[in-house]
């Protein structure tokens, strides 16, 4: 065996293929341009492909493949949203997520777990009725339960969280899920690349070119070249894409910590999320307790972590599980968020003719990734928003009609 | 500002929501709360590094040019 290792080493000819192909020079022109190679551009890409048809798209990645906020957040899927908007569209996502790791022949390590938002007062637990009320009309399995269910349901939990925020009840989300976030970016990657589509990776978008109101090319760090249609994936560096066609939103960045203890033992299945004390919680397939809380209080963008964050989600972590005071703190780190003021984001068709967006999602992206990727698929193809998006369109400032999901954000910001 | 009794509703729509996101030399107000001093601070949003600071009374006379 090692033998073979060896000489499979030092062959020039690798009979394994590698999951995605590289190409060593950009064409001079593609149908589609997608800026982004994270879990939402790759799934684009992906549905472009396999749905509408347009095989000739070039994915344009200045880092590497799932290097953002794709492999940077706490990889919880759920659908237990507050507007009818959101809650038609991450209910569709969820869906798309079930028969994904066979889609792909990839493991997606899918884990449905059930997931608790914590009230700890009388206002969260009616804000926990309203939610479970909005969800069960549109068919998504959410309820309002009571301290008792809680503690069945996660008899480890400390009820008083330390004598100061007692739990009340909860929004019990049956269909809360997890998965292995850096799969779901390759699997949308090597799907892609299999139908066509060109992934390049270190290639920095410097420019967009633009005629009379319309996307007529982009450059790179490795080129120009020519196109009609652009997508633009890119979370928190969008503002600084938005600034090379001249269009104005109001998305503003702020970094989003996250952290993991050292693994330990299964004990905890479900996700814990309390917006009063700022966490939320799962614990890995590898045994690792995944752990998050609000955004950093100021605009920044560099993904500085700080002693400050994991300080405050510790101490809080100790109100619920006070026996975990032993656990030590193994990862931490940011990824930048970009934030809108409704708490919705901003997808769709632009005032600028072929240039497509999909931003402001802010700290809620990783779980909407398949369905971004169909309802944008569509947008570039058809070049008309999808009906699932039209709550989040880029004029509904201009036009004064916002999409109010902040009460739904898993913790308050 | 534009003046909101003359603007239309789509600038006044720009003024109210949108903002220069990216990142960059910015004026901001900053409050340091054991005290409840209000003051304004000149701050490098990309290296997170402040690089002036002004007392509130310095924006009634008028602060230098946003250097972003």
């Amino acid at each position: 065996m090692p033998y073979r290792l060896l000489r499979f080493g030092v062959s020039r000819k690798h009979p394994e293929p590698r999951m995605f192909t590289r190409y060593d020079s950009l064409k001079a022109a593609y149908d589609v341009v997608i800026i982004g190679a994270g879990g939402h551009g790759l799934a684009a890409a992906y549905y472009l492909a396999r749905d509408h048809g347009i095989r000739n798209v070039a994915v344009l990645e200045k880092g590497y493949i799932g290097g953002g906020n794709t492999g940077r957040n706490t990889t919880i899927i759920r659908s237990n949203y507050l507007t009818p908007e959101g809650v038609k569209f991450y209910d569709e996502s969820v869906r798309l997520w079930q028969d994904l790791a066979a889609d792909f022949d990839l493991n997606l390590f899918y884990s449905t777990r059930g997931h608790y938002t914590l009230a700890h007062t009388d206002a969260a637990m009616r804000t926990m009725r309203w939610r479970a009320e909005v969800n069960k009309h549109y068919g998504v399995r959410s309820e309002a339960v009571d301290a008792d269910f809680v503690k069945r349901g996660i008899p480890s939990i400390d009820m008083t969280c330390g004598g100061h925020a007692p739990i009340l009840g909860a929004l019990f989300h049956a269909p809360g899920a997890i998965a292995r976030h850096d799969a779901v970016a390759w699997g949308y990657g090597r799907g892609a690349d299999r139908r066509g589509v060109e992934i390049h990776q270190q290639t920095e978008v410097t420019g967009i070119r633009l005629k009379g109101g319309r996307v007529t090319g982009v450059d790179t760090t490795r080129g120009h070249i020519a196109t009609s249609k652009v997508l633009c994936a890119v979370a928190g560096f969008t503002p600084r894409i938005l600034d090379m066609v001249e269009l104005h939103t109001p998305i503003y960045v702020h970094p989003l910590q996250a952290m993991v203890s050292e693994p330990v033992k299964p004990w905890l299945d479900p996700i814990i999320v309390s917006g009063s004390l700022h966490v939320y919680v799962s614990q890995s397939a590898r045994g690792e307790l995944v752990m998050g809380a609000s955004l950093d209080p100021y605009e920044l963008h560099a993904t500085r972590p700080t002693l400050d964050f994991v300080e405050g989600l510790a101490s809080h972590m100790l109100d619920m599980f006070p026996f975990l005071s032993e656990v030590k703190v193994n990862r931490q780190w940011a990824g930048l968020a970009d934030m809108t003021p409704d708490f919705a984001p901003i997808m769709g068709i632009t005032p600028v003719e072929g240039f497509f967006l999909d931003a402001g999602w802010g700290t809620w992206g990783f779980k909407a990734t398949p369905v971004c990727g169909k309802t944008m698929s569509h947008t570039v193809a058809t070049g008309r928003n999808h009906p699932l998006i039209e709550g989040f369109t880029f004029d509904r400032f201009a036009r004064y009609r916002l999409t109010g999901e902040k009460g739904a954000a898993s913790v308050g910001h | 500002m534009p003046d909101p009794d003359t603007c239309s509703d789509v600038d006044w729509s720009a003024y109210v929501f949108n903002r220069s996101g990216s990142p960059g030399i910015k004026y901001e107000w900053w409050c340091h709360i054991a005290s409840g001093f209000w003051f304004v601070a000149l701050r490098d949003t990309a290296r997170d590094e402040v690089l002036a600071t002004y007392p509130a009374e310095a924006v009634r006379r008028g602060l230098p040019e946003n250097a972003s």
